[in-house]
């Protein structure tokens, strides 16, 4: 009942948003080549979605984003413990890795098609560079994050090498670390649709630019629709599982 | 011959400046411990008390294998210790729960994987009977007060089953009710199991009401500078005249220890009960209590 009426107000807003908006297009307030009515997206929707075209960029875009941030997962998770543990190794990498972590991704999107093709490869890269910082750095800070007195304990029950990691290490770094994956999904997501705006392509992305180039602001607004829409399901989803997988987190920072 | 429960012998600890990085810098060698050898038989209860920062705590880390030894022996059961082990478990100042675990799934940590999860179960209902916290079995550690959660310290110290327990002052941390609730929770521990159990607290009363023997650590670098035994049956009394005459000895001894005292005053280690409490009462004449 609680949740029920949590969402019921976080929906106020938005409702209110699209009432104007259906409002300003009734009362003829709006220039549709600069501001497209709620019918005109909404018919772009449906014939967008009736003829696959819709369902194909979501598609391309989920999977670019798929195969992207499960390439950073499994870079920045091992080498985020690898640093954690090892001070020596933080010390070598941390100066370096500070600078690459400024750089947005975008900027590199000229280099990556020089090196790897117009293909698929470019984006995926863009999606696991923008994702590898903040996991990576989650993971090192939630390793660090070990209290000495419970890996103490732990020392103390006889724990092997491979239990103290998959025991202690890994349970007490799951906070950080969900936290770097919610940042590193919607920083990749974000990144993603710009790649593919640069370089015109399917996806998400591309629907904007083609959007642009044959003037159909209804086409880009769909598209601000969906990237919007599927960034919060997404991060909802991670959320979700956070909850699920630690259930003795304190359920902080929800309102 | 039966094995000592622990055996320590001419235990030496110093935290070397190669070892430490904190007293590199200021150039010193930081004798903790010297030549401390005492012997504590199986199934006793045994207190060890000294005043604060005189190394008891690191006698007891010793002891479990966190802290390496410099000089001497420690033997538990008959085996010399080299690293924490099974014959041994210990029980921290603090509660030290993992907080990603049930109290259940604390009580149950150092016996996952090692015997079968069915036995680990019964091990575990057992232990959280013996410490009345049965109901709390799903909850995290976030939801319990301090004294509940040394508790299932307490309980996670047992479930590992070992023949000795080591305890650092487990009850310092908890309000006078809780301690004293504590305090009988371990003598019934103790006197149904049967363990060896060696306890570091400042608390000296806490030591006369539980243990067999005290023992009487002095300044750093910290010898054995008492040893007392006492010889009053369950459960005891702290209003009896025994009782608080021992207080007051080993208060004496401790003040002595701690303050500018001449070494050679407190001279004799190995002096026992009587003998020093003739000695003692020529020299305790200031006005303490």
């Amino acid at each position: 009942m609680k949740k029920l009426l949590v969402l019921l107000i976080g929906l106020i807003i938005p409702c209110l948003l699209l009432g104007l908006w259906i409002l300003a297009d009734r009362m003829n307030w709006l220039n549709t080549l600069l501001f497209p009515s709620p019918g005109a997206v909404w018919d772009m929707f449906t014939a967008m979605f009736a003829d696959g075209s819709l369902g194909n960029h979501m598609s391309a875009s989920f999977f670019r984003l798929g195969s992207g941030f499960l390439t950073a997962l499994c870079l920045a998770i091992p080498l985020g413990f690898l640093l954690g543990q090892i001070r020596f190794l933080r010390r070598l990498l941390m100066p370096t890795l500070a600078f690459f972590q400024q750089i947005p991704p975008i900027a590199w999107i000229p280099f990556f098609i020089l090196w790897l093709g117009f293909e698929e490869s470019a984006k995926i890269a863009v999606i696991t560079y923008s994702a590898f910082a903040p996991i990576f750095l989650n993971t090192v800070q939630g390793v660090q994050s070990l209290d000495p007195l419970l890996r103490e304990t732990a020392h103390s029950f006889k724990l092997s090498r491979w239990q103290m990691i998959w025991r202690v290490h890994v349970p007490s770094a799951a906070g950080p670390l969900f936290v770097g994956f919610r940042l590193g999904l919607s920083n990749s997501w974000r990144a993603l649709v710009g790649a593919e705006l640069i370089e015109k392509s399917s996806g998400i992305g591309g629907l904007i630019a083609e959007g642009r180039q044959y003037s159909q602001p209804e086409k880009i607004f769909l598209a601000i629709f969906i990237i919007g829409l599927a960034g919060a399901f997404l991060d909802n989803l991670l959320r979700y599982l956070e909850k699920r997988l630690m259930p003795w987190q304190t359920t902080g920072g929800r309102p | 011959m039966k094995p000592f429960g622990v055996d320590v012998r001419n235990l030496g600890k110093t935290y070397n400046p190669e070892q430490s990085l904190r007293y590199r810098r200021g150039k010193m060698r930081n004798e903790v411990l010297r030549n401390v050898s005492f012997t504590c038989p199986q199934g006793a209860f045994m207190s060890i008390v000294g005043p604060s920062g005189c190394g008891k705590t690191t006698l007891l880390r010793c002891m479990v294998g966190l802290e390496e030894v410099s000089e001497g022996e420690i033997f538990v059961e008959g085996t010399l210790v080299s690293g924490p082990d099974y014959n041994r478990a210990m029980v921290f100042q603090e509660p030290r729960l993992f907080p990603w675990l049930t109290v259940a799934g604390n009580v149950a940590f150092g016996l996952t994987g090692r015997i079968p999860r069915a036995e680990v179960r019964t091990l575990v209902e057992e232990k959280l009977d013996f410490i009345g916290l049965s109901d709390y079995a799903r909850s995290y550690p976030r939801h319990l007060s301090g004294g509940m959660a040394q508790r299932v310290a307490l309980a996670r110290a047992l479930a590992w089953q070992s023949p000795v327990l080591l305890m650092d002052e487990p009850l310092s941390a908890l309000d006078i009710r809780t301690r004293s609730r504590l305090q009988e929770d371990v003598l019934a521990l103790w006197q149904r199991t049967g363990k060896t159990v060696l306890l570091v607290t400042h608390d000296i009363s806490e030591a006369l009401l539980l243990s067999q023997r005290v023992f009487v650590l002095g300044n750093r670098p910290a010898r054995i500078l008492q040893e007392l035994s006492v010889d009053l049956s369950y459960p005891r009394d702290p209003g009896s005249s025994e009782f608080v005459e021992l207080q007051r000895l080993i208060k004496s001894f401790i003040r002595d220890a701690s303050g500018d005292a001449p070494e050679d005053a407190l001279g004799d280690t190995s002096g026992d009960t009587s003998g020093d409490a003739s000695g003692d009462a020529s020299e305790g004449e200031s006005g303490e209590n």
